[in-house]
């Protein structure tokens, strides 16, 4: 039936809604795109994600909001491989933990280091961020190049969205992940990952990127998005 | 199938802890309750070797540590899988997740700033928000209820729970209180079912001891004696 093929709904540029593409990518799914500004308020937009969110899935007669959750629904309405979620109730809620730290911890100061004007804040956000990516990279399990070690889940898509455009964060802020022991499994990991076919199929060009992220690097965006980032929270 | 009892290490006043210790008890596991309190200094740093993240909720079950209070409730519910807290439909689990994900982003943060800032404009925008957001949450309730997703007691109503039962510490402090209207008749439905439950009367503290608890937190100071 039509309406059992999903309708994804995002944004080109962001890397939120990367997280639900490459997921639906990586499962095979047949799905229509349709790109959304999600800061175009209109009635429709509402009528499709009651809450405003991009990304946003339509899925029969229903929506799902919130990348993470976009995710984690993805995985089980299309139970087959690759499982974004491995099997086993405690490397579930191990990849869970580590999405969450990746929400709380990383991404908010990748979007403060862009979006504050003052030197010293951005410093502060580099830091930060820096400090949440070792965490993240000392909590992955041997035998690599994944997260999980082996398999690939949802830990490798929610950072490896925002990772794969780290060169905006170098371009603007100079922000860089280091290449010393601490860092050199970041490096490892983001060459594999990038590398994938879903990552080639959503990620604009270089150029794209830059000129998607100069008003908030400029200070003149006006977006929900700089707001929230400005208070140190991402929607 | 769990092979070992979990320890579940909980502060007696702490609602997120709550979310946990309610899932624990409403699916019947057998687990060791350890108190905690992380604003002693002594305690906070015993407490971190078993939890890095120093906070409560956490789950210790065979040598792993779960945290974060939604997390630890899809632990358990997927540790110990009998008495289900959330559906087996994925579209209904991303609901229950959807709206487990708006109460601690559009009202947790409401019941705080309530108590924690200090001008009454900012309490006065505050209180407006969290019964706002209240009532867009019991939108989104089965209509019949009386829980959240209907008659039965799960995920999204234990992540709301322990913050309603701490609204008598908003009465307290700040004359707060969900009024009696239409508006959250379908509001008032759910508390009156919900706090019946013997897993609420187990783990919520008494009105009085929350309003001690909490009186740092009503002058501006999060904190605890």
């Amino acid at each position: 039936m039509a309406s059992d093929k999903p309708s994804l709904y995002t944004a080109w540029h962001s890397p939120f809604g990367w997280r639900a593409w490459i997921s639906l990518l990586e499962k095979g799914v047949e799905f229509d795109y349709h790109e959304t500004d999600p800061y175009e308020k209109s009635p429709e937009w509402f009528k499709i994600s009651p809450r405003g969110l991009a990304p946003c899935i339509r899925h029969k007669g229903k929506s799902v909001y919130e990348s993470t959750i976009c995710m984690e629904y993805i995985d089980e309405a299309w139970p087959c491989t690759p499982r974004l979620l491995p099997e086993d109730p405690y490397d579930r809620a191990y990849v869970r933990m580590w999405a969450d730290h990746v929400n709380k911890k990383i991404i908010p100061h990748i979007f403060g280091m862009i979006v504050h004007q003052t030197a010293t804040e951005q410093e502060k956000s580099k830091q930060d961020a820096l400090d949440g990516i070792a965490a993240y990279i000392e909590a992955m399990r041997d035998g690599g190049p994944y997260f999980l070690g082996q398999n690939f889940s949802m830990a490798d898509i929610a950072l490896g969205t925002f990772g794969s455009i780290f060169f905006c964060m170098e371009h603007y802020r100079g922000f860089k992940v280091p290449n010393e022991a601490k860092f050199v499994k970041f490096h490892d990991w983001i060459q594999t990952i990038v590398a994938r076919k879903s990552w080639q199929t959503v990620l604009p060009p270089r150029e794209q990127v830059l000129e998607d992220w100069r008003p908030y690097a400029e200070g003149v965006a006006q977006t929900e998005l700089a707001k929230a980032a400005k208070q140190g929270k991402t929607p | 199938m769990a092979d070992s009892k979990p320890q579940a290490y909980i502060s007696w006043f702490c609602p997120f802890a709550q979310r946990a210790w309610l899932a624990l008890l409403e699916k019947g596991i057998d687990f060791e309750y350890k108190e905690v309190n992380p604003y002693d200094e002594s305690e906070r740093v015993k407490y971190l070797k078993i939890n890095p993240l120093g906070l409560v909720p956490a789950i210790v079950h065979q040598g792993h540590v779960v945290y974060e209070s939604a997390i630890c409730i899809e632990y358990i519910d997927e540790q110990w899988p009998e008495t289900p807290v959330l559906p087996n439909d994925p579209y209904r689990r991303a609901y229950e997740r959807i709206w487990s994900d708006h109460i601690s982003k559009k009202i947790v943060p409401q019941y705080y700033a309530m108590l924690l800032k200090q001008s009454h404009e900012d309490r006065e925008t505050a209180r407006k928000a969290l019964l706002e957001q209240l009532v867009v949450l019991t939108d989104a309730m089965d209509k019949e209820g009386p829980y959240f997703r209907g008659s039965a007691f799960g995920m999204v109503d234990m992540m709301l729970a322990p913050f309603v039962a701490r609204f008598p510490v908003l009465k307290h402090y700040r004359g707060f209180q969900v009024p009696t209207e239409d508006r959250y008749a379908r509001f008032n439905r759910w508390w009156a079912a919900v706090k019946e439950r013997k897993s609420m009367e187990k783990s919520t503290p008494e009105d009085e001891r929350l309003v001690d608890v909490y009186k740092g937190y009503a002058a501006g100071n999060p904190t605890m004696s």
